[in-house]
């Protein structure tokens, strides 16, 4: 039997498409980094090394950050748009067939 | 941003790539990428002849005399030159006396040393003798004489020339033009003579001796770093060492091949005209060789022969371009005797320059004089060129690919290298804990 006491609103929120490619980017980004400030350590570039590893270091932390600060946020979002449990003050919405076939024995309740 | 404008800017931004490509096309002479590469990256172009021009009417023999070093009290005079000699030996006094690292007796002991194989040999002398030393020729063995292709030969040469200690290595018809005149005050001559010899008058080439082996030894970069001190001309004095062996092994290896080999290192002719026109790398700002593997970080040296040989082509990567606008060996060089000038010219700077062929002329007595005055010799404009890199990061070979491709990127470049810190004096005093690999360079560079 159906039980109005419960209702769940779920709403699927779904990444924009490019944003795999912006993280593949900054990927790239840190490995050249990487690579650079190695390299240049091996060659005895010492303020090649120290720059190269200070953009690294940068940049993975500004990456951390924006992630974090994108992932709460979406996070947050989330949670404001999902609800477990009955409405407290909205009017059950109506679940079931189109309003225009007959009601059915579960729901037999003028539709709001 | 949808799809539809994602790809439009990743179509827009190669497109900006492949124009700027062949933008810098439009500048390069006839390239012709199907022929022999010689073994350089792929962003390297073989070309027709050198991208710098040679006045045929003008370029001609050069008599060794007039060389900086041949003449250097006439162009700087002799009371200068005396008052230089007494404020250079003042100079190494108190720097020994302070202790100054770099100047110091084991640094200038390090530099002396590395000369050592180099004294060995002179034109047509010790290891430099234009006939055979010790080798077993054909006739020894009774046998006959090589008879490979001249693919299999070249190919034979090479790698017997990188075995003796080469870097690169390059053939080319001899141009001969590039061979001095006179040197140790005799004519040299092309004669019809089956080996070459020497007599009071005159040093004789055969005839025949139609090909040019051209060969660069790597210079330690470390050591070339630390100029102007003791251990930069370290850098220098064992180049030409290891120039010595290498061409000595060399000539030894074709005389027991059957053939005539005359070894020449800074003596005889151009060894940077004979590298231009082999393909070894292209004449930069500091009239000097620049290759696209070790930049200026090389010593030449050649092998004239008979023997029949595939030749290479003179190669072209972009560097003219980039030393139009680097300029920042002129602006390192502490004698200022090289080039502001945006263009290459075919004006000479004196008569130490062999007229009729295009480049960035350089003051060579100021030059010279600096070496005195600084009492241990100068590399400055090697060490700060932005092509002197090791291969430890694939970012050098990005750059040099993108700057042989996209000169508009040139400026950018240099002013990038020089907040990197590349080009920047070591310290000489370091330099003898660094734990260096053989001869202070990496062997396996710009080998792929």
């Amino acid at each position: 039997m159906w039980d109005e006491s419960v209702y769940s609103v779920l709403k699927i929120r779904k990444r924009a498409w490019y944003v795999w490619l912006w993280r593949v980017a900054w990927f790239i980004w840190l490995v050249v980094w990487a690579e650079v400030a190695i390299g240049s350590l091996m060659e005895l570039e010492q303020k090649a090394f120290k720059i190269s590893w200070t953009i690294f270091l940068v940049s993975l932390g500004l990456g951390i950050l924006l992630w974090l600060w994108g992932y709460i946020k979406f996070k947050k979002k989330q949670s404001t748009q999902v609800s477990i449990g009955p409405p407290v003050d909205r009017p059950p919405q109506h679940v079931g067939p189109p309003v225009d076939r007959p009601p059915q024995d579960f729901d037999d309740r003028p539709i709001s | 941003m949808n799809r539809r404008d994602f790809f439009k800017l990743g179509f827009g931004g190669t497109g900006v790539m492949v124009g700027g490509g062949m933008v810098s096309g439009l500048n390069t002479p006839a390239s012709s990428s199907h022929l022999n590469k010689g073994g350089h990256p792929w962003w390297v172009e073989t070309t027709l002849n050198p991208k710098l021009a040679i006045d045929d009417k003008v370029y001609s023999r050069f008599n060794s005399r007039k060389n900086v070093f041949g003449s250097f009290t006439r162009y700087y005079g002799l009371k200068k030159q005396k008052e230089l000699m007494r404020r250079s030996e003042a100079k190494r006094i108190e720097y020994y006396k302070e202790n100054r690292p770099g100047y110091r007796l084991e640094d200038r002991a390090l530099a002396d040393a590395g000369w050592v194989i180099s004294r060995m040999g002179g034109l047509n002398r010790g290891t430099r003798s234009w006939k055979r030393i010790s080798v077993m020729t054909p006739e020894l063995r009774e046998v006959q004489k090589y008879s490979g292709s001249p693919e299999e030969a070249a190919q034979l040469i090479k790698a017997a020339a990188r075995y003796f200690g080469a870097a690169t290595v390059g053939t080319t018809y001899l141009d001969r033009r590039h061979i001095h005149s006179r040197e140790r005050g005799k004519r040299i001559v092309f004669e019809p003579v089956k080996q070459p010899y020497e007599n009071k008058e005159k040093l004789v080439i055969p005839d025949d001796c139609n090909y040019a082996i051209s060969l660069s030894v790597q210079m330690s970069l470390e050591n070339i770093q630390c100029s102007p001190t003791a251990i930069g001309s370290a850098g220098s004095s064992l180049g030409y060492s290891r120039c010595e062996f290498l061409v000595a092994g060399l000539a030894e290896f074709i005389r027991g091949l059957g053939y005539v080999a005359i070894p020449s290192v800074n003596d005889l002719g151009s060894s940077v005209a004979i590298a231009v026109d082999a393909g070894l790398g292209e004449l930069g700002r500091t009239n000097r060789l620049i290759t696209p593997e070790f930049g200026p970080m090389v010593r030449l040296a050649k092998v004239l022969t008979n023997m029949e040989l595939a030749l290479d082509k003179p190669i072209d990567f972009g560097l003219m371009e980039f030393c139009k606008v680097c300029k920042r060996c002129a602006e390192a060089c502490p004698a200022k005797c090289l080039s502001f000038d945006d263009e290459p010219s075919l004006n000479v700077k004196g008569e130490w320059n062999n007229p009729g062929h295009q480049a960035w002329f350089e003051d060579s007595p100021q030059c010279l004089a600096y070496w005195r005055e600084s009492t241990s010799g100068c590399s400055i404009c090697l060490a700060v060129c932005p092509w002197s890199k090791k291969d430890k990061t694939m970012i050098h070979d990005i750059v040099k690919a993108t700057s042989a491709k996209i000169p508009a990127l040139n400026g950018f470049f240099t002013h990038m290298d020089e907040a990197f810190g590349y080009g920047r004096q070591k310290s000489a005093k370091k330099w003898w804990s660094l734990n260096l690999p053989e001869y202070g360079i990496d062997t396996t560079q710009g080998k792929g």
